[in-house]
């Protein structure tokens, strides 16, 4: 059998109707993105947190009761904690039947946990528009700010000349600010 | 519960959920037994089917008469059934929100709209009534709430809770303790039950019951801090007992 970590996510919510493990497994795969993409979405951590914390507790329901996984687990999250944020705008308060059947109390954030949300939705987005760049930037900024190396090591690395490999540290870093800084639609 | 990492707390809020849930599933195995193969289910799925239509069916042609009594028991809040413009017997059974003739001005309303009636888990709409002239923003009326100013939610529910009898939601709902009869002409928020902090973190007055086995009602009252002013309280009901009650349908 693969381990849980290989699982789709199909499997891990037909296995967490008996294996908590699967289950968990699934939260972790699910959770930061989900609330890092609300927290962006709603310019509000714990709106996003509320709003994450329905969709889980729904999901969790789903998966005991044995159904049938959606055709996307990862959509229909996303889809369920649409919802909420949208009732919570027009009603002022998140829904939270199911956290009450489950009962899992409403969390609340202090200054520490709302920060960690907004560093988990800048490092994923960040993460996003790193992986969206094109190779050869995404390696020269690696080098450049991660490990620190000198733009001559760079272009020979590359194959480039010092200019170039500074070109393609600049055009990277610009790009992804404009991502970082871009307003969520 | 306050928290410095939500990720990791709500898993373990989650797990801890998770088992109560799972311990109370195994309590009750009814819940999972499965009889039958695919096809013996699917065969007793479609007799029960035709059972429940035919019983629906026969329900309908005597219908209005009981209508037009329920009407008269909530006097000015004429439910639609007894409206020429309602829709027709093969109208698509949708469940309807509350709407609210007049306000005064400043008020807002605003609500959910249409929401299918299923037989599973059934249907809820709401409505949300503002007394001060509120613009829709991304963290709710609650955060915009003026002094002296309040809000109300009406839900309508046709929900299964701990108490009822399993029933067919798509006809109605079963009675409830938790759940009385309610006419909204008597409804006084000076005898409602008061929650300090509610939902939205800030207090207030909460009002249940039911119309008939129609759906459930639930009002709440919220203002900036309890007890409100009683121009405010009777602001509110004046509110309700202008409320236009929705008929909903008794099939899916």
């Amino acid at each position: 059998m693969r381990p849980l970590d290989q699982a789709t996510d199909e499997e891990l919510f037909r296995l967490g109707a008996e294996n908590e493990e699967a289950f968990v497994a699934l939260y972790r795969r699910h959770a930061r993105p989900l609330l890092a993409y609300y927290a962006r979405r709603t310019s509000d951590p714990e709106l996003a947190a509320d709003a994450c914390a329905e969709a889980f507790a729904v999901l969790a329901h789903h998966v005991l009761a044995g159904k049938k996984p959606p055709r996307s687990v990862s959509g229909w999250l996303y889809g369920t904690a649409r919802h909420k944020v949208a009732d919570a705008q027009r009603h002022g308060y998140a829904e939270a039947r199911a956290r009450a059947r489950l009962g899992i109390p409403r969390l609340e954030l202090t200054d520490v946990g709302i920060e960690a949300v907004h560093r988990a939705a800048t490092e994923t987005l960040v993460t996003a528009a790193l992986n969206d760049l094109p190779k050869a930037q995404r390696d020269a900024i690696e080098a450049r700010v991660v490990r620190d190396a000198p733009y001559e090591t760079i272009a020979r690395t590359q194959d480039v000349s010092p200019t170039t490999a500074r070109q393609r540290v600049a055009r990277g870093l610009a790009k992804l600010r404009t991502t970082v800084e871009r307003p969520t639609e | 519960m306050r928290t410095d990492d939500p990720i990791a707390d709500l898993e373990r809020e989650l797990v801890a959920g998770y088992r109560r849930e799972r311990a109370r599933a195994h309590l009750a195995p009814w819940r999972r037994i499965r009889v039958g193969g695919p096809a013996l289910r699917f065969g007793a799925l479609g007799v029960v089917m035709a059972c429940i239509l035919g019983t629906v069916g026969l329900i309908y042609q005597g219908e209005p008469e009981e209508r037009s009594l329920q009407a008269a028991d909530l006097g000015d809040a004429v439910p639609s059934a007894v409206d020429p413009g309602a829709p027709g017997p093969n109208a698509e059974p949708y469940a309807e929100p509350v709407r609210f003739r007049s306000l005064p001005p400043g008020w807002t309303q605003s609500d959910s709209g249409s929401q299918r009636i299923t037989a599973h888990p059934g249907a809820k709409t709401w409505t949300l009534v503002t007394s001060w002239p509120y613009v829709e923003n991304p963290r709710g009326a609650a955060h915009v709430l003026p002094e002296n100013e309040f809000f109300m939610q009406i839900s309508l529910l046709r929900s299964q809770f701990q108490d009822t009898a399993k029933g067919d939601l798509c006809k109605g709902v079963a009675p409830s303790g938790q759940y009385p009869n309610l006419n909204l002409q008597e409804v006084s928020f000076n005898e409602a039950d008061r929650v300090d902090p509610g939902f939205t973190g800030l207090p207030e007055y909460r009002v249940q019951g039911s119309f008939e086995t129609e759906y459930y009602i639930e009002i709440r009252l919220v203002v900036r801090e309890l007890p409100a002013s009683e121009d405010s309280l009777a602001a509110a009901e004046r509110a309700l007992a202008g409320l236009e009650l929705p008929d909903w349908p008794d099939r899916c």
